[in-house]
C-alpha cells in the first residue's frame, strides 16, 4: 500500500519524503480566485493551501526529482455556475504544470473532467462520500482512477468496494483529522473560533425533550446525562485527545494503524494521512509511524504488527477504549 | 443592529419565527407533500385528509405558521414516506405496504425516500422498491442508490434528494459573505450533465441562511423545496443513538441503536457572542437541522410565486418545529 501524505509548501516535500511518504496531496487557491470568490471554495480546507501556482510548480519539480507523484484536491462542495469557468482555468494551469492527479469531490465535476481528457489521473475525493459499491463503480465507469473512501466506513464495506472496482484504485483514512459528521453532507464551514469554530466542537448546550411530549424521566435523564459524557469522550478523542502529542511527539487522534494488515488484504491501494493544515512536525511523526507500520506488515506477522501498532504511542488505554479507531473492528474493546 | 436575514421578532435570541410570509398566491402550479419517518403518524394523517378532517394539515400549519394560509388553500397531495438521513430508519416491507395503502385511501400521491446506504442497505432497499407500483416516485439522496435504482427498477421516477445538494448552509455564519453562495448544488454546470444523464426531473432542495430568491434558481427540471427546517449537517455517528449501545461499539461506524431518535429531539443553544446571531437548531438522531428564518420563508415565498419551484415539502412528523 501506497502512503499518501499531505503538503502545504514546497519545502515539505524533501523532509516528509525522507520520512517514507510516497505519493503527495495538495490544495491551490490562487489569490485571483481567494480574492473573487474567498479561500473556502477552491477546495474543502481554508488553510493549508498552496497560495499560487509558482508554488505548486516548484512543489511538482521536487516530487518528480524524487520520482513520486502529487495530487491537487479539488474538492470543494460544489461549484456554482458562477465560478465554473475559472475552475477549469486553474485546473488546466494546474495540468499545465505537470501536476500527476485532481482529486474531486463531487461526481459532476468528475465527470466534466474525465470529458476535456485532460493529461492527469482522476481520483474521486472522500469529500464524495462513496459508501457502496454502486457508487464506487459510478465513479470508475466516470472516469476516476481512484476512490478515496470517505472516513465513516467499515473493512466489511472496505472489503466490498475494493472488490467492485477490481480495476480502479482505493484509497482510505489510515491516521488524523477525524471529523464528527459525515463531511461530504456536512454543509457547515470551520468558522473561527470566536464563532463556535466546527459546529461538531460547539459547545452547545442540548435540552432533550420526548418527542410524545411527555416529560423526560428521571431514568431518561440519567441515561441522557451518561450518554452526553460519553460523547464528549469520543469528542475530546477524535479531536487527538484534546489536540495532544505524546512526549516523543508522535500525534494522538483518529487512527487505523492496526488495521494496516486488514486494509491490505481488502485490496486498499493506499492509506491516508489527512490534515495539510496541521503542523509540518505532526505530519513528519505521523508518516514515521505510518511508514514503520506499512514496513513491518509487508513482511511481518498480523498479530506482531497489530501489536507493534498499539504499542507506538506508549498509551494502551487510549488505544484500548476504540475511540480513536477508524475501524474499529480491529480494536482491543471488541475483540478483547 | 440584527441582520437582516435573522428572525425579526422577539424570543430569546431573536429567534421565533412569527411573521408569516406571504402566501405565494400567483403560484398555482404549488403543492405541498408531506414527509414521514415512522408509518403511524402517516396512517394517522392520511386517515384524517381521506376523511376530509385535515387534523393532520391542522398540526403541519402549527409547526410551520408560515405556510399555514398555503396550506389552507391547497392541502397537500403527496406523501413521502422514509427517512433521508439514515439507513436504520429503513421501513420494512410490512410498514411500506401500510403506508402505500393509506397513501392511496386518503387519495394522496405517494413517493418513497431512501438515505445514503451502504451495500448492506441497498440490499434491504431493493426489497422495498420491489414492491412499489410503476411511476412511484423515489427520493434518492446516494448516487450508488441511483445508479441502482435506474438500472434495476426503470419504471420507477428518481427524484435527487437533498443531501445531493451541496450548498454550504452554516446556519451560525454572521453574514452571507462567509456562505459565498452562488447558486444551489444542483446548478451547477457538471451535475447537470450527470442529472440529465439517469433520467433526473426533480431534485429537492434546501433553504440556504441568507437566500436571496435566484439562488434557489438553475436547474432546468423541477424543483421541490424543504420547509421550514434545513439540515445542516449529518453523519454515521448518532449521538442519541448510542443511548444503549455497550462501551465497546459507542460512536464506531456502523453501530446499531434502539431508534432512540424517534423517541427523542434536542434544542442546540448556543451562549450568545457579541455580533453572532444562529438560527435555532434542532438535533435529531444524527442530523442538525436549522428553522427558516422570517427572510428565509419570505425568500421562499417569493420563488414559489416565481414559479421557479412547484412543491414544498413539509415535515410531517419528527421535529417540533413550530414558533
Amino acid at each position: 500500500m501506497r502512503l499518501v501524505v499531505p503538503i502545504a509548501a514546497p519545502e515539505e516535500v524533501a523532509p516528509l519524503s525522507r520520512a517514507g511518504a510516497d505519493e503527495f496531496y495538495c490544495g491551490l487557491v490562487p489569490p485571483a480566485w481567494a480574492q473573487r470568490f474567498g479561500r473556502s471554495t477552491l477546495n474543502r480546507r481554508m488553510g493549508g493551501n498552496l497560495p499560487s501556482v509558482e508554488d505548486l510548480a516548484r512543489t511538482v519539480e521536487s516530487v518528480h526529482a524524487l520520482g513520486k507523484t502529487v495530487s491537487v484536491a479539488f474538492n470543494a462542495q460544489s461549484y456554482p455556475a458562477d465560478r465554473w469557468d475559472e475552475l477549469l482555468k486553474v485546473i488546466e494551469r494546474v495540468a499545465a504544470l505537470g501536476a500527476d492527479a485532481l482529486i474531486v469531490g463531487e461526481l459532476g465535476v468528475l465527470a466534466a473532467l474525465a470529458a476535456q481528457r485532460l493529461p492527469l489521473r482522476l481520483h474521486l475525493s472522500s469529500v464524495a462520500s462513496c459508501h457502496n459499491s454502486e457508487m464506487a463503480q459510478l465513479a470508475a465507469e466516470l472516469g476516476a482512477v481512484r476512490v478515496i473512501l470517505p472516513r465513516h466506513v467499515t473493512l466489511r464495506e472496505i472489503r466490498g468496494m475494493c472488490r467492485a472496482i477490481p480495476g480502479t484504485q482505493v484509497e482510505v483514512f489510515l491516521l488524523n483529522d477525524g471529523c464528527v459528521f459525515e463531511e461530504g453532507s456536512c454543509h457547515t464551514l470551520h468558522l473561527p473560533g470566536a464563532l463556535g469554530g466546527p459546529i461538531c466542537l460547539e459547545r452547545f448546550q442540548s435540552q432533550y425533550h420526548r418527542r410524545d411530549g411527555q416529560a423526560l424521566a428521571e431514568t431518561d435523564c440519567e441515561a441522557l446525562r451518561a450518554n452526553e459524557e460519553a460523547w464528549d469522550r469520543w469528542l475530546w478523542h477524535v479531536f487527538a485527545c484534546g489536540f495532544s502529542v505524546t512526549t516523543e511527539g508522535l500525534p494522538h487522534g483518529p487512527c487505523g494503524l492496526c488495521a494496516i494488515s486488514q486494509l491490505g488484504r481488502a485490496g486498499v491501494a493506499a492509506v491516508k494521512i489527512a490534515g495539510r493544515d496541521s503542523r509540518l512536525e505532526r505530519r513528519l511523526k505521523s508518516v514515521e509511524m505510518a511508514r514503520a507500520v506499512l514496513d513491518r506488515a509487508a513482511t511481518g506477522d498480523e498479530r506482531q504488527v497489530q501489536e507493534f501498532a498499539r504499542a507506538l504511542r506508549g498509551k494502551p488505554d487510549r488505544c484500548a477504549c476504540g475511540f480513536m479507531c477508524y475501524y474499529r473492528e480491529v480494536s482491543p474493546s471488541l475483540n478483547g | 443592529m440584527m441582520d437582516e436575514h435573522r428572525f425579526e421578532q422577539g424570543g430569546p435570541r431573536g429567534q421565533r419565527p412569527g411573521t408569516p410570509a406571504p402566501v405565494p398566491t400567483g403560484a398555482a402550479a404549488v403543492h405541498c407533500a408531506v414527509s414521514f419517518s415512522e408509518v403511524e403518524p402517516l396512517v394517522r394523517f392520511a386517515a384524517s385528509v381521506g376523511a376530509g378532517a385535515p387534523d393532520g394539515t391542522a398540526g403541519l400549519a402549527a409547526s410551520a405558521p408560515e405556510w399555514a394560509a398555503l396550506l389552507a388553500a391547497r392541502p397537500p397531495l403527496r406523501i413521502q414516506f422514509g427517512n433521508e438521513f439514515c439507513q436504520r430508519l429503513l421501513p420494512s416491507i410490512a410498514a411500506l405496504e401500510r403506508a402505500l395503502g393509506a397513501a392511496s385511501a386518503a387519495g394522496l400521491a405517494f413517493g418513497l425516500v431512501l438515505p445514503m446506504l451502504t451495500d448492506a442497505g441497498i440490499e434491504r432497499a431493493e426489497r422495498l422498491l420491489g414492491r412499489l407500483p410503476p411511476d412511484t416516485e423515489v427520493t434518492v439522496n446516494d448516487w450508488g442508490v441511483l445508479r441502482r435504482l435506474t438500472r434495476g427498477f426503470p419504471a420507477l421516477r428518481a427524484t435527487a434528494g437533498r443531501l445531493l445538494c451541496r450548498m454550504l448552509k452554516e446556519p451560525r455564519a454572521p453574514s452571507a459573505a462567509y456562505l459565498h453562495l452562488g447558486g444551489h448544488g444542483f446548478a451547477t454546470p457538471g451535475l447537470q450533465t450527470l442529472l440529465e444523464r439517469f433520467g433526473i426531473e426533480r431534485v429537492e432542495v434546501d433553504v440556504p441562511p441568507f437566500v436571496q430568491a435566484g439562488d434557489l434558481r438553475g436547474f432546468s427540471g423541477q424543483l421541490s423545496v424543504h420547509a421550514p427546517l434545513g439540515f445542516a449537517t449529518t453523519g454515521r455517528i448518532c449521538r442519541i443513538g448510542n443511548l444503549r449501545c455497550s462501551a465497546a461499539r459507542q460512536f464506531a461506524t456502523g453501530h446499531t441503536c434502539a431508534r432512540e431518535c424517534l423517541s427523542y429531539w434536542s434544542e442546540l443553544s448556543i451562549a450568545r457572542r457579541a455580533g453572532s446571531e444562529s438560527l435555532r437548531l434542532l438535533q435529531r438522531g444524527n442530523t442538525i437541522f436549522y428553522r427558516h428564518s422570517v427572510p428565509m420563508a419570505r425568500a421562499l415565498a417569493a420563488v414559489l410565486a416565481a414559479g421557479a419551484a412547484d412543491r414544498l415539502v413539509l415535515p410531517g412528523e419528527g421535529l417540533p418545529c413550530g414558533s
